[in-house]
């Protein structure tokens, strides 16, 4: 798994590449928690290169939302090819996070 | 390879969980199941492998966990077998999917994406989860 942040009006972008499971997961929640640590609190995830996602990844996102929605933060998504859609679907966190079709419209539709 | 039944052991360690995610969907896009379906088969092998090494192995990683696919027909049965303590699914509870969690999704996702699901607790040691995908079967 890859992992690229990079700054785009003051969102994160988070760039992620490959398939997030048990084994990579931990290493979303390190990227996570040291952006966190920087006071980060408005994210965008780009999903449009991750070809696979099980509940640990879901899990990581989720922590991710509880934290920043303490600082009044949110978490976007964006890219999801359709069958991790489908995933965040059945779990109903389509209800909790935000979710656009591309990169730019997710850091966009930040005030 | 139809009727024939293949198997894979991994030991319980969660750098493995991709060799057995692998394995699963190479057989399945073999046999010609669609992408949606071996999304859905990656994901059930990856949720019960990741159970079985976090809850009934509890981190223990030199375990064995044993795989078997047979496919016959439209009929994909994956089975998933661990030696550890025995998994009741009676005692299972469902995620409360109004309230976003940072867990318990694993076997919900399971339950949803296979057409068929069974914990067969019956063998002398551990417990084997057997699961049925169908082409065409639950979208």
């Amino acid at each position: 798994m890859k992992i690229d942040v990079t700054r785009e009006n003051g969102v994160v972008v988070i760039a992620v590449e490959g398939e997030i499971d048990v084994e990579t997961s931990p290493q979303l929640r390190e990227c996570f928690d040291r952006l966190l640590a920087e006071g980060e609190h408005s994210y965008v995830i780009d999903m449009a290169g991750v070809d696979f996602v099980d509940s640990s990844g879901l899990a990581a996102f989720v922590t991710l939302f509880k934290r920043v929605r303490i600082g009044e933060g949110d978490v976007k998504l964006c890219g999801l090819r359709p069958e991790v859609l489908k995933i965040i679907e059945l779990t109903r966190l389509n209800r909790v996070f935000d979710i656009f079709e591309t990169c730019t419209q997710a850091v966009e539709s930040y005030p | 390879m139809s009727g024939a039944e293949e198997t894979l052991t991994i030991k319980s360690q969660s750098r493995r969980v991709v060799t057995a995610r692998n394995w699963v969907a190479e057989r399945a896009r073999a046999a010609g199941f669609s992408t949606e379906d071996i999304f859905a088969l990656k994901l059930a092998v990856s949720e019960a492998c990741t159970n079985i090494i976090r809850h009934t192995y509890e981190g223990a990683d030199d375990e064995d966990i044993v795989l078997s696919i047979g496919i016959e027909g439209d009929r994909l049965t994956l089975t998933v077998r661990d030696f550890g303590k025995k998994f009741d699914l009676s005692h299972y509870e469902p995620p409360d999917l109004d309230v976003p969690s940072e867990g318990g999704y694993g076997i919900y996702l399971i339950l949803e994406l296979m057409d068929e699901v069974e914990y067969d607790t019956s063998p002398p040691e551990g417990t084997v989860l057997r699961m049925v995908k169908r082409k065409g079967g639950k979208r």
